[in-house]
């Protein structure tokens, strides 16, 4: 509460002093305005998401394994020139894969374990339940 | 008593804050062009700026929507409240239980965040790099200082500025090469965030190395004048915040009076002025790096940070 009054009180201040405000083409550093068939202006000039990520895409692209090849046009060729980026994520080859295969190792090889006959389930669960109270046992001793 | 002495202090410490910010980066500006032979104009002369500007008519461009209206009010109130929460020169005062690091990092990102959205409002390319690479700046500066908050909370264990203060202040932890790891870490942050060499040119309007100047480009009139403000208040916060958590000789408790608190005014003065100087002095030895040179700064005092962690957790686990 105290904070907000706090940042809050200079606001109202500056705030009613505010002249009538002029509206005007947006300055760019003295840009040319855009064209009458563009009214919001050339979309290849603006800042969309990509170019807005592709400082940190680029700073922290060894950390990501990012790839980025440019095709430069040659001279008098109308060729268009390319941009492609792109990374792999370490953490999929290094992490998700390999645990992904772990887990499907372990549910095939447990998978076993449904289609035993009647028999042999009922031996393992007594096994089990045999397990546990022995291991019951063993924890009150202790 | 106490509670109306921690309150009388509170004002005069946003108020010193507001009144000295301006002075302060007038100070760095002057001493800046003393260092390189030049008169250079006097300390006052950003509040010139800023009175000179709050007068004038603003012009808005066509296509703002409310965002770039209102973004330098929530920039002010952002920077002036995380101003606020930093004891200058009385320590208890009464925001001291919500003077936390971590509330005053969200509000220092707070700003930074309103201020990159009102850059990208308008959709003039300037402020689109600006914004972007104010960010990209903010992905490594942040960590480095929560790493810095982490440091102190396990040396202090609190993250409470203002206990943080009184305790560093009474001695009770020494000297520690974390604390020297951290105040390395801490002044490259504070490099960045406040945007002085070699991070940006606060003097700069060369196009392709802007970073902050690009964000308010579109911007006249009172509300230029208070992202000025705002941006004079940020360095001064980051000039207190280091002075308070790695000097803070001559803070006194709220409750000891008027008296006493000429004695904090005056040593929060000298680590100012000190502070001040070697911003000068950094500032005219250093060229502003490229672009993309900046993530390595950062990077190094991310691993300061984290180095200061380390050290410390080997030295004393959770204790």
């Amino acid at each position: 509460m105290l904070l907000a009054g706090a940042a809050v009180l200079p606001f109202l201040v500056l705030r009613r002093r505010r002249a009538q405000e002029r509206d005007a083409p947006a300055w760019a550093c003295g840009f040319a305005a855009s064209p009458p068939w563009l009214p919001f202006g050339d979309p290849v000039t603006q800042y969309g998401a990509a170019s807005f990520a592709q400082p940190v895409r680029r700073t922290l692209g060894t950390l990501m394994l990012a790839s980025e090849r440019s095709t430069q046009a040659d001279p008098g060729s109308a060729t268009p020139a390319r941009l492609v980026a792109g990374f792999t994520d370490p953490a999929e080859s290094l992490l998700f894969i390999p645990a992904a295969r772990v887990r499907l190792r372990l549910s095939s090889a447990f998978d076993r374990l449904q289609f035993l006959t009647v028999r042999r389930t009922l031996s393992l669960m007594f096994a089990v339940l045999l397990l546990f109270l022995t291991a019951i046992a063993v924890l009150e001793a202790l | 008593m106490s509670t109306a002495l921690g309150f009388v202090a509170f004002v005069l410490h946003v108020a010193l804050m507001l009144a000295a910010a301006p002075v302060v980066a007038g100070l760095v500006r002057w001493l800046k062009a003393r260092l390189i032979g030049r008169a250079g104009p006097p300390p006052w002369q950003p509040w010139r700026e800023i009175v000179r500007l709050s007068r004038k008519q603003p012009v808005v461009a066509e296509n703002a929507s409310f965002v770039f209206r209102w973004a330098p009010y929530v920039v002010f109130a952002a920077t002036l409240a995380a101003a606020a929460l930093v004891p200058s020169f009385a320590l208890h005062m009464t925001t001291a239980p919500i003077a936390d690091l971590i509330v005053l990092a969200g509000l220092l990102s707070l700003g930074r965040a309103a201020l990159a959205l009102a850059a990208m409002d308008v959709g003039t390319a300037f402020g689109g790099i600006g914004a972007s690479r104010e960010m990209t700046f903010a992905a490594y500066a942040e960590p480095a200082l929560v790493l810095t908050i982490f440091t102190f909370a396990l040396l202090v264990s609190t993250t409470n500025l203002d206990s943080l203060a009184a305790q560093l202040h009474d001695g009770a932890f020494g000297l520690r090469v974390s604390l020297g790891l951290s105040v390395l870490s801490l002044l490259g942050v504070a490099l960045a965030d406040a945007g002085r060499l070699p991070v940006d040119n606060p003097a700069s309007h060369l196009e392709l190395a802007m970073v902050a100047e690009a964000m308010v480009l579109e911007y006249s009139g009172p509300p230029l004048a208070v992202l000025e403000l705002s941006a004079h208040l940020r360095l001064l916060l980051w000039m207190t915040l280091i002075g308070t958590l790695f000097a803070p000789v001559g803070l006194v408790p709220a409750d000891a009076g008027p008296a006493a608190w000429l004695g904090g005014l005056l040593a929060w003065t000298v680590r100012t002025l000190a502070l001040s100087a070697a911003l000068a002095m950094l500032e005219t030895t250093l060229a502003k790096m490229r672009v993309f040179r900046v993530p390595e700064f950062l990077g190094v005092a991310v691993l300061l940070a984290l180095l200061a962690v380390v050290f410390l957790f080997v030295s004393q686990g959770f204790a």
